[in-house]
């Protein structure tokens, strides 16, 4: 089937892409739930017991030029389950909420940046 | 092997001189070979330990033109990956100067990337300058001329801050002094030589207030030119900052503000091409970023992410270039619904922006979530860190819905022109497009030979990007910001527009026009003023005063004496009308004369 085909049967069931996309999302955010009820538990074990090692490595790369050392432990322990890395993981359908939010607010400030003047017509420079 | 060094540029600089000397059944070949051979050269520097090559004796100074590690090695791989495939998808180009000004511009980057020392990289630093204008005029439009001259404007300018703190820096200095290494470790960064160096790093990192070159000439490269000016100038600028100064506190704010920046210019743009081109100022915001945090995995961060930026950003560019080469058009606001006739370029392109989007198993994913880890790892630098996210809501709102949808769905407000001549582009370029297409996906998946390569291994090897909150955090981030898009799209909320956005290079386009008004106005009025008042009060008199006193000189004084003076001169007046001007006749009578002088003198004296 050529990639026209696929495309112009995608947007003949357009309404069934929607409603298994809006099925998709919402898989998303109960996951996200889910795997940050269960990984709760684990959390406090596996952050105390690994910031030794990554510290360590740390302090020998050579490029390492700010003051501050890294504080939190890394994600990368724990496998593919990771615990959450930093305070805003811990919040459920986190990310969620700052895609959807992040995406209107971008849109409305560029938008009023743009009719607060920087928007011109296309002969603008135009001698 | 070491003794045998040969610098990818000279290949390419080879290849550049020699390419109008091919015979054209051959020009393909070549076409394809000398940025094949360059890419062999780097390619056969891995794997080796550091060294210094190519070393001249030059005055007082020994300069390096071929620093060989891994930071230099990571960007030389890709740019010269990037020149192979960008060769390619111009390769139906007839023009042998735009296929050689590309390659003269690939050598200035790696030229700079193997510079040892200042000077050395001040040389292709102006070489890039020199020949990546060209692939703006080629355009021949008016339009591009004129961008043309701004860019050239403005690099020039960077590149002369770029000597100035060279000057600054090695004046008074021992030999040593000259080579480029990391100035914050020497506490240099925030000195005026320092400083001069950073400015003329970051003009060409398109970072705020010196980025609207960017957005201004690139659109107006040439279809093929554009893909290759999208990859070398700013990646270079990048690797000059992680190599002289990481961890510049400074490039945090700078790299966090310039991501933003872009972001909100893109969501704005009407031209699909500008729109990229504000992107390259966001991500190479979060490169700028990484070498600003300056930790093992934020450097890692920044090369990796240049490394998949140069692939991703080439493809958009590709596919915008498509679109431009196949319809003439590249403003959303007069396009829609090539999806009919252009399927293959909007996957491709889709592709790309998925990728620069860091949807999961893209290159994308691999590469800039090193650098926010980086961020994330110091409570400190949180701010930096979201904010980067934020952008990257923006960068997938851009180049992942609002382009492909616009241009390819959405309503069809093509001229009948532009959908008539709409279609897959020739094979060459979907070919580019293609190979660029399979390694954004390649890296995605299969990310250790990228990681290994990146100078700081072991970190590199550390960090797992395939984890279940990174996978979930990106998941939703961009699923849910398609989810606005869409409902704003249905909505009516936003829709193209035929109109340009100014950038704060108005300063100098209408700064030079307010400057022309000011030399031919106000300037120029009283220029001729003065004139005039030198007329009337100064020429005036003195021509009136001459003319008495010769009339005083003629017939008073000489009149009163003999009136000899004034019987001279009429009679000169009669003899000149005798004058016949021919040359024989004065000749004749010049001999006569002589002769009669000579024989009288003969007469009388002997």
């Amino acid at each position: 089937m050529s990639l026209l085909g696929i495309i112009e049967t995608l947007r003949r069931n357009l309404k069934a892409v929607v409603v298994a996309s809006c099925v998709v999302l919402a898989l998303l955010v109960a996951a996200d739930v889910v795997r940050l009820m269960t990984a709760s538990g684990e959390h406090h074990g596996a952050t105390t017991e690994h910031t030794t090692a990554p510290a360590a490595e740390h302090a020998t790369t050579p490029a390492h030029a700010t003051a501050h050392s890294p504080s939190e432990a890394s994600a990368q322990e724990g496998g593919f389950w990771a615990t959450s890395y930093h305070i805003a993981e811990n919040v459920p359908a986190f990310w969620t909420l700052f895609g959807f939010l992040g995406c209107i607010v971008l849109v409305v400030v560029s938008k009023s940046y743009g009719h607060f003047g920087v928007s011109k017509r296309e002969d603008y420079y135009s001698e | 092997m070491n003794n045998l060094w040969i610098h990818p540029s000279l290949i390419l600089i080879c290849g550049a001189v020699l390419l109008p000397l091919i015979p054209k059944a051959l020009k393909k070949a070549f076409l394809l070979f000398v940025p094949l051979a360059a890419f062999a050269a780097v390619l056969s520097m891995l794997g080796q330990s550091d060294a210094l090559h190519g070393q001249f004796q030059f005055l007082d100074w020994t300069l390096t033109f071929g620093r060989v590690d891994k930071l230099a090695l990571v960007f030389a791989v890709i740019m010269s990956g990037m020149a192979c495939i960008g060769t390619l998808y111009g390769l139906h180009v007839d023009e042998d100067a735009q296929h050689s000004a590309s390659w003269i511009y690939v050598s200035g980057s790696l030229g700079a990337i193997f510079a040892g020392d200042l000077f050395v990289l001040f040389l292709f630093w102006e070489v890039m300058a020199f020949s990546s204008v060209f692939l703006v005029w080629f355009r021949r439009t008016p339009e591009s001329t004129r961008a043309g001259f701004r860019y050239l404007l403005v690099h020039v300018a960077g590149g002369l801050s770029l000597l100035a703190g060279i000057i600054l820096w090695t004046h008074g200095k021992g030999p040593d002094a000259i080579a480029f290494d990391n100035f914050v470790k020497l506490g240099a960064a925030y000195s005026p030589a320092g400083l001069f160096i950073l400015v003329g790093i970051i003009v060409n990192a398109a970072v705020p207030p010196f980025q609207a070159w960017l957005p201004d000439a690139y659109p107006n490269g040439t279809f093929n030119g554009s893909v290759f000016l999208s990859a070398f100038t700013t990646k270079t600028a990048v690797y000059a900052l992680c190599r002289g100064f990481p961890g510049m506190e400074l490039l945090i704010w700078l790299g966090v503000i310039m991501s933003l920046y872009g972001v909100v210019y893109a969501i704005i743009e009407n031209d699909m091409r500008r729109l990229f081109a504000y992107h390259i100022i966001s991500q190479v915001g979060y490169m700028v970023a990484g070498a600003g945090i300056g930790t093992a995995l934020a450097i890692n961060g920044a090369c990796a992410h240049a490394f998949a930026h140069i692939l991703y950003k080439g493809l958009l560019f590709m596919g915008a270039g498509s679109v431009l080469y196949m319809t003439g058009e590249t403003r959303m606001s007069q396009l829609g619904g090539l999806y009919k006739k252009m399927p293959w370029t909007f996957l491709l392109t889709l592709i790309g922006g998925l990728s620069i989007s860091a949807f999961p198993l893209f290159s994308g994913f691999v590469s800039k979530s090193m650098i926010t880890a980086a961020g994330f790892q110091n409570p400190h630098l949180y701010w930096a860190a979201f904010l980067l996210m934020l952008a990257s809501i923006g960068t997938f709102y851009c180049n992942g819905l609002k382009v492909p949808y616009f241009v390819w769905f959405g309503q069809d407000k093509c001229s009948d022109k532009v959908r008539e001549r709409a279609g897959d582009p020739p094979w060459n370029m979907l070919a580019a497009m293609g190979v660029a297409a399979f390694l954004c996906i390649f890296l995605g998946i299969a990310y250790g030979p990228l990681y290994r390569l990146l100078p700081y291994a072991e970190v590199a090897a550390a960090y797992h990007p395939y984890n279940a909150p990174h996978i979930f955090e990106s998941l939703q981030i961009l699923f849910f910001t398609a989810c606005a898009f869409f409902l704003m799209v249905r909505t009516h909320k936003i829709e193209p527009h035929a109109g340009i956005n100014v950038d704060n290079d108005i300063l100098y386009r209408r700064g030079g026009q307010a400057i022309q008004w000011l030399a031919s106005k106000p300037i120029q009025a009283i220029d001729t003023a003065v004139g005039e008042c030198y007329r009337v009060l100064g020429l005036i008199p003195l021509m009136w005063t001459t003319k008495v006193v010769d009339v005083f000189d003629r017939f008073g004084i000489d009149g009163v004496v003999d009136g000899l003076a004034e019987r001279i001169r009429a009679t000169g007046q009669r003899l000149r009308a005798a004058q016949s001007g021919a040359v024989q006749a004065n000749l004749a009578i010049s001999f006569a004369v002589a002769a009669v002088v000579i024989a009288a003198l003969i007469y009388f004296v002997a």
